[in-house]
């Protein structure tokens, strides 16, 4: 301090002790400069407005005798006179505490000792954050998340108890219709009841697979017709013929009601050419199933390499239903139905453009 | 049909009537002899009873002491020669015998009936 005035050192401490007390008149979170015997040396603003309190009734008094003995907390002797000594600082040490005319609160503490130079005893600084309102916000969001995965839960199970009913209602239905079947007399007749019997299981195929694929939002129509084809070639051609299926294309999104009549277009004519392109159960084929799309625009065919027929059109049981019902979904899904047929086999295409079909030919 | 009836004993196990019929009538169709229980311990008492039956066709949820997951290891474990074929309604069940096949209901008829004849002829 050589060369140094009393009349400097004492403006040069003034100075001090006001950046001081603008620094913590500034911080937003009450503070509290407490000397080594815990009595107020300085608090912020925000102390005397947060808690009600003047700076007559604060500075210069002992922490656990403020505004009378709201502070006299044990958890804080537990960190002002144990923690704090032994370790220096500590932050976000969470008191509950009901604090008179303020009501029950949570407060998040923040401690630090400060030492000088000169020995000349310690000061320990107490930030204090009312955390009250944050963390009952908390807890609600916590108990609406649980609510929410409750609920989420809740809707799981009851889609799986749908799934399971309609699984087995179709298979009553099912039953029944074979049953008839077994016990008619006229040879049409059972063709009819066994006919309505592969489609009760065609419409549970694809309504098997439409929930396996997400119950709503976008399906996937790749990995959708994939496991589709997969189960309709495991029941419907086992290891007794020697065709195959498969199925191609770049495949897109859908929603759920496109697919489902997807799906049931799919099944209507892999099973028309299961039963007709393949005479005996010798004949070695393929049926491949492509999907692709661009923007808006799609197109589905189902192709075989199977005999064709002569006039043009695609091959029908007896019913006729099955073209009426690949015209229908068709008509549904806003496309057109072509079939084109040869010796090489016959491709039907379901086409969804949303611009002429010449410009597609023309492209 | 072929000419050789199956003519193998089969218990077929479903809660549900409706089912039930359908399933033992595409068997006795098929040429089997079939036995018909409303549940795991009906079914059991069949098996306990009966030393030449050759094949399982049991439903999954249903009343009583034991699902019919619970019967198929039963079945697996005390008569290790009998084929089992399970269908239901809902996603197949975890840790099942090995050599046991599953259908979701609806079941394809010409499917089941494929695999109960692989699996009735295997063994003579």
């Amino acid at each position: 301090m050589q060369g140094t005035g009393f009349k400097e050192q004492f403006a040069a401490i003034t100075d001090a002790w006001t950046l001081a007390q603008g620094i913590v008149d500034t911080v937003r979170e009450p503070v509290l400069v407490l000397d080594k015997d815990l009595r107020v040396i300085a608090a912020s603003r925000s102390f005397y407005s947060a808690f009600k309190v003047s700076p007559e009734d604060t500075n210069g008094r002992l922490l656990y005798a403020l505004g009378d003995g709201q502070w006299d907390i044990p958890k804080l002797r537990v960190l002002l006179e144990k923690i704090i000594p032994e370790q220096g600082v500590m932050e976000g040490y969470e008191v509950e505490h009901e604090f008179p005319g303020l009501g029950s609160r949570t407060m998040c503490l923040n401690a630090r000792q400060v030492f000088y130079e000169g020995g000349a005893g310690t000061t320990v600084l107490l930030g204090m954050e009312d955390v009250t309102e944050r963390r009952i916000l908390e807890r609600e969001k916590d108990e609406l998340l649980r609510e929410k995965d409750g609920l989420l839960r809740e809707k799981e199970t009851l889609l799986e108890e749908l799934q399971h009913r309609i699984a087995n209602s179709l298979q009553i239905i099912a039953s029944i219709i074979l049953m008839k079947a077994r016990v008619v007399q006229s040879e049409e007749t059972r063709f009819h009841l066994e006919d309505a019997h592969k489609r009760v299981l065609s419409i549970a195929a694809v309504q098997k697979q439409l929930h396996a694929s997400g119950a709503t939002g976008a399906i996937a129509i790749a990995p959708y017709l994939s496991k589709l084809c997969e189960s309709l070639a495991s029941s419907m051609i086992g290891g007794t013929r020697p065709i195959s299926l498969k199925v191609v294309g770049e495949g897109g999104v859908a929603t759920s009601r496109q697919a489902e009549s997807l799906g049931l277009i799919v099944t209507e004519l892999v099973m028309n050419a299961l039963k007709h392109a393949f005479p005996g159960d010798k004949t070695k084929g393929q049926i491949t199933v492509a999907y692709d799309m661009i923007g808006t625009n799609w197109k589905l065919s189902i192709s075989d390499t199977g005999i064709g027929k002569p006039d043009g059109g695609f091959a029908q049981g007896k019913s006729g239903l099955g073209t009426g019902i690949v015209k229908a979904l068709a008509h549904q899904l806003d496309a057109q139905v072509e079939t084109l047929s040869g010796p090489e086999g016959t491709t039907v295409s379901i086409t969804h453009a949303t611009f002429p079909a010449k410009a597609v030919q023309a492209a | 049909m072929t000419d050789i009836l199956p003519n193998a004993l089969i218990v077929v196990v479903d809660d549900d009537v409706f089912e039930r019929m359908g399933a033992s009538g595409m068997f006795v169709d098929a040429g089997y002899r079939v036995l018909e229980a409303g549940d795991a311990d009906e079914a059991l008492r069949f098996f306990e009873t009966n030393a030449d039956i050759r094949l399982l066709f049991t439903d999954v949820s249903m009343p009583g002491s034991m699902s019919g997951s619970d019967l198929a290891h039963q079945v697996a474990e005390r008569w290790p020669s009998v084929g089992i074929i399970m269908a239901s309604g809902r996603p197949r069940p975890h840790m099942l015998p090995l050599s046991m096949l599953f259908h979701d209901k609806p079941y394809e008829p010409a499917a089941v009936l494929r695999q109960a004849r692989e699996m009735t002829t295997q063994l003579g």
